[in-house]
């Protein structure tokens, strides 16, 4: 069977909703007033009894005055009869009076009544009472006594009307008598009547009241009570932190019913709270577990220690490094570690922390178990809300060491340095001795050589002078290479690197040797199939000469009829092009020597010319460039020497010059004069003895800049020849001042020197040099340089031409 | 200054002997001519400019006691 659900008691449970959320104070102001209520009424009840008992007695006090009055009526009526009739009887005088004092006594009663009586019934009879008094009878009988005659008798009638009138007088006030009764009685009775109600007003209401009182402090108390216990409970339970039920719909929302909802709202968020604080406190244990696996991890020392000095806390790196244990160093004042030594800046320091202060470095010595100390850096903080000092350290004993170590080898490098500064400089004072001094008694020998070559000779004189000429530029080829190697050495020597068509500067070399190569029958083949398009990292015309070397090596040391075979190959991100021989080879054990300078493996011997300096400065060269040269050989097979450069994608547009050979020719075309300024008396000779080639060229000289001035503003030559090492000023500053004077500056000058740097050709350039010739002199430049100066020729061409990097 | 190298030593050295080769040649040039030949003059020149470069290569081994040879 299913139960049927109760159809919920709307009214009661509006009624327990009403009353529910009624606040206390209502609730219990309920409680004091319903009781009142009955007791108001029973107010109401009693107020109305008594007030009707007072108005029944008022009625009963006046009905007994009505009485009396009446009464007194009755009596004065009664006493002015009887006067009369005494009177009459008697004739007494005195009865008369008391008849006057009944008739003036009649005025007061009646008057009393007149205002007293209220009742209709009773005004009448109090009419009739006052109309009877004032008939016939009465006023016959009144007339025979105030007349006073004593002799005449009153006659009966008027007697028997008289007391007839007087009868119906007493029948009328015994009327009024009666009717007052019966009001006394009536009111009396209401009297009772509400005194009875009174009385069970009274006890009722107070019963009633009570009940009420005693039911609803009840209700009130037992449910209050209740709720209060439950919030009580709750609230003990919250004080243990247990959690609490939250009340349900509709319960009561009085302030026990708040109560309880803050208690359940504070459970709840002290809930949440404390869900949170879990939390946190899980979090917090996490990254503390973290934290000391970390503290043990580390690497570097890390402790703890307090204001006292002492171990708080070590990590395991403590252990290690110090080798003590962590529990033989927490309590131990750490100074008592210190080496003595560091005692005192440890202290400083230890003050410094505990002043709140941060230590970024700080380095001290610590005693280790059994012996030594370990160097330690330390970075610490001090907290002096806690008292203590977080310190972490790191062992750097072993960077200590390094360090002395490093000073005693920065020592030693200093020293090597020296040395190597010593031995740069002396390089430097070679290549300058070697550069100004050489160049210029072997421009002296060259060009006197070729003066004399160009004389009629015999042939055991020409001989002589060819072997003279050939020694000098042997001489001459020699100081270039070891200027160069110097240069390179001392990372003086200028580089254009840029990327160069390979197979194109292989072939111009190709070439030039082929002359060389065709006089010896030896033949050059190139497969330039692995260079076309290729490009690679050099400096043009230091490659050329490069390959120079290497071709004329690879001519000079080749078998009569040889061949030289030239091949290109791609090596990763560098490009090798290889020159193979069909020499004599090259035994494996003299193949480290190949490189060394002035050595020529024997080959001095052979008579082929050389000096020793040509492979060495090939090497050097192209490690300058950023490439090398590898060789291998095999003997009697031949040699194969591989230059090997950086690839590069981007070839710079060919950059070869033309040569345009200029003849050497004797002639009278050129005429003018030459100024030359020179301090050396053999250049100056040999200037003569070339010039003289010349017939109508006069030449004029001056030994110093000043003198070269002077005679060029005195002669205003046709040309200048200048050298630039001076004893005065400098064949530079000659150069300007002859550019800033305007009579002199369109005289062509021509500097002649025995060294000179390309950033000092274009210098002079700029100042107006129209060529630059470098000694030793070729004289057929020189020869040229004049046609083109003093002559029909073109200057331009002669300077585009002279005036490239110097050698 | 005593940096000087085992390198400039032999460059020294050959370039002597070269300039010994052209004393030689230039000598022998000279007996080969003329006394009042044009030509003596020049060879001279040659002789003079030879000798004037050994005296160099010997500087170079010692520079600091060499004169300037502007």
């Amino acid at each position: 069977l299913q139960k049927v659900p109760k159809t919920p008691d709307v009214t009661r449970r509006l009624f327990a909703t009403l009353w529910g959320n009624l606040p206390l104070r209502w609730k219990g102001l309920a409680v004091i007033a319903v009781p009142l209520l009955p007791l108001a009424v029973v107010v109401l009840l009693v107020t109305s009894a008594v007030s009707q008992q007072r108005e029944a007695n008022a009625s009963v006090a006046r009905a007994l005055v009505v009485k009396a009055e009446i009464a007194a009526l009755a009596h004065l009526f009664s006493s002015a009869d009887t006067g009369i009739r005494g009177y009459l009887l008697t004739r007494t005088p005195h009865h008369l009076e008391l008849v006057n004092e009944a008739r003036l006594g009649l005025a007061a009663p009646l008057q009393h009544l007149t205002v007293l009586l209220t009742d209709l019934e009773q005004r009448e009879h109090l009419a009739r009472v006052l109309e009877l008094s004032q008939q016939r009878p009465i006023t016959e009988l009144l007339e025979f006594a105030e007349r006073n005659d004593v002799n005449t008798p009153v006659p009966d009638e008027i007697l028997t009307a008289s007391a007839r009138v007087m009868r119906e007088i007493h029948a009328e006030l015994a009327a009024m008598q009666r009717r007052e009764d019966v009001v006394i009685a009536e009111r009396v009775a209401l009297a009772q009547e509400a005194e009875n109600r009174l009385v069970t007003a009274s006890l009722g209401g107070l019963a009633v009241g009570a009940i009420a009182s005693l039911a609803l402090t009840l209700a009130f108390t037992h449910g209050v009570a209740r709720r209060i216990a439950v919030v009580r409970s709750d609230a003990v339970r919250l004080a243990a932190g247990h959690p609490i039920t939250t009340p349900g719909e509709g319960q009561p929302q009085d302030e026990v019913g708040q109560l309880a909802q803050a208690l359940s709202d504070a459970s709840a968020l002290l809930q949440h709270r404390q869900h949170e604080v879990d939390t946190r406190v899980r979090e917090l244990e996490d990254a503390r577990g973290e934290l000391s696996q970390f503290f043990d991890l580390s690497l570097d020392l890390l402790c703890i220690a307090g204001f006292d000095g002492r171990f708080r806390r070590v990590n395991r790196a403590c252990e290690a490094v110090l080798g003590w244990t962590s529990e033989e160093l927490v309590g131990v004042p750490f100074i008592s570690l210190v080496h003595p030594d560091d005692v005192a800046a440890t202290n400083a320091e230890a003050e410094r922390l505990v002043a709140g202060q941060t230590t970024l470095a700080f380095e001290n010595r610590y005693r280790c178990r059994g012996s030594g100390y370990r160097w330690l850096s330390w970075k610490a903080m001090g907290d002096p809300s806690r008292q203590l000092i977080y310190a972490a350290a790191r062992d750097v004993t072993i960077e200590k060491q390094l360090k002395l170590q490093q000073s005693e080898r920065l020592a030693e490098l200093a020293a090597l340095n020296a040395a190597a500064d010593r031995a740069n400089r002396a390089k430097s004072d070679f290549i300058s001795r070697m550069s100004h001094d050489f160049r210029t008694p072997l421009n002296a020998i060259l060009g006197f050589a070729q003066v004399l070559a160009s004389d009629p000779l015999t042939e055991a004189q020409k001989e002589s002078v060819q072997l003279i000429q050939r020694g000098g530029e042997h001489l001459l080829q020699l100081i270039n290479e070891v200027l160069d190697i110097a240069r390179i050495e001392a990372g003086q020597l200028s580089l254009s690197v840029e990327p160069v068509d390979v197979s194109e500067v292989v072939q111009h070399a190709v070439e030039l040797i082929a002359p060389l190569a065709e006089a010896r029958n030896i033949a050059v083949t190139a497969d330039y199939s692995g260079g076309t398009g290729r490009a690679v990292l050099a400096d043009r015309q230091r490659l050329n000469q490069l390959l120079m070397n290497l071709l004329s090596n690879a001519v000079k040391y080749n078998r009569h009829g040889g061949r030289i075979s030239i091949n290109f190959e791609e090596v990763n991100e560098r490009l090798r092009i290889h020159l193979a021989d069909t020499g004599r080879g090259i035994a494996p054990e003299k193949l480290g020597l190949l490189f060394k300078p002035f050595e020529r493996l024997g080959a001095e011997a052979t008579g082929i010319e050389g000096t020793g300096l040509g492979l060495t400065f090939s090497r050097a060269l192209a490690e300058a460039m950023g490439g090398a040269i590898l060789v291998t050989s095999e003997v009697g097979r031949g040699s194969t020497f591989s230059v090997e450069l950086a690839r590069t994608v981007r070839p710079a547009a060919a950059g070869r010059d033309a040569e345009q050979d200029v003849p050497y020719v004797e002639t009278s075309a050129a005429a003018g004069t030459v100024l030359y300024i020179e301090d050396n008396p053999s250049n100056v000779r040999l200037m003569h003895r070339i010039v003289q080639r010349r017939r109508g060229v006069i030449l004029r000289h001056a030994p110093t800049g000043m003198h070269g001035i002077a005679a060029a503003a005195e002669f205003q030559p046709g040309l200048i020849l200048l050298d630039l090492h001076l004893p005065d000023i400098s064949g530079e500053e000659v150069l300007r001042r002859l550019h800033e004077d305007a009579t002199l500056r369109q005289i062509p000058v021509a500097v002649l020197t025995a060294d000179a740097t390309s950033e000092q050709a274009r210098r002079l350039r700029s100042l107006g040099a129209i060529a630059y010739l470098t000694k030793p002199l070729d004289i057929a430049k020189v020869l040229r340089l004049l046609d083109a100066a003093l002559g029909q020729h073109d200057a331009a061409l002669l300077t585009q031409r002279e005036t490239g990097e110097p050698t | 200054m005593t940096a000087v190298t085992r390198e400039h030593e032999d460059t020294v050295h050959f370039l002597k002997n070269q300039l010994s080769i052209i004393l030689g040649f230039a000598a022998l040039l000279a007996e080969q001519v003329e006394d009042g030949s044009p030509l003596r003059a020049d060879i001279e020149e040659i002789e003079k400019a030879a000798q004037a470069a050994l005296g160099h290569l010997s500087g170079l081994l010692s520079p600091q006691e060499q004169p300037d040879q502007r």
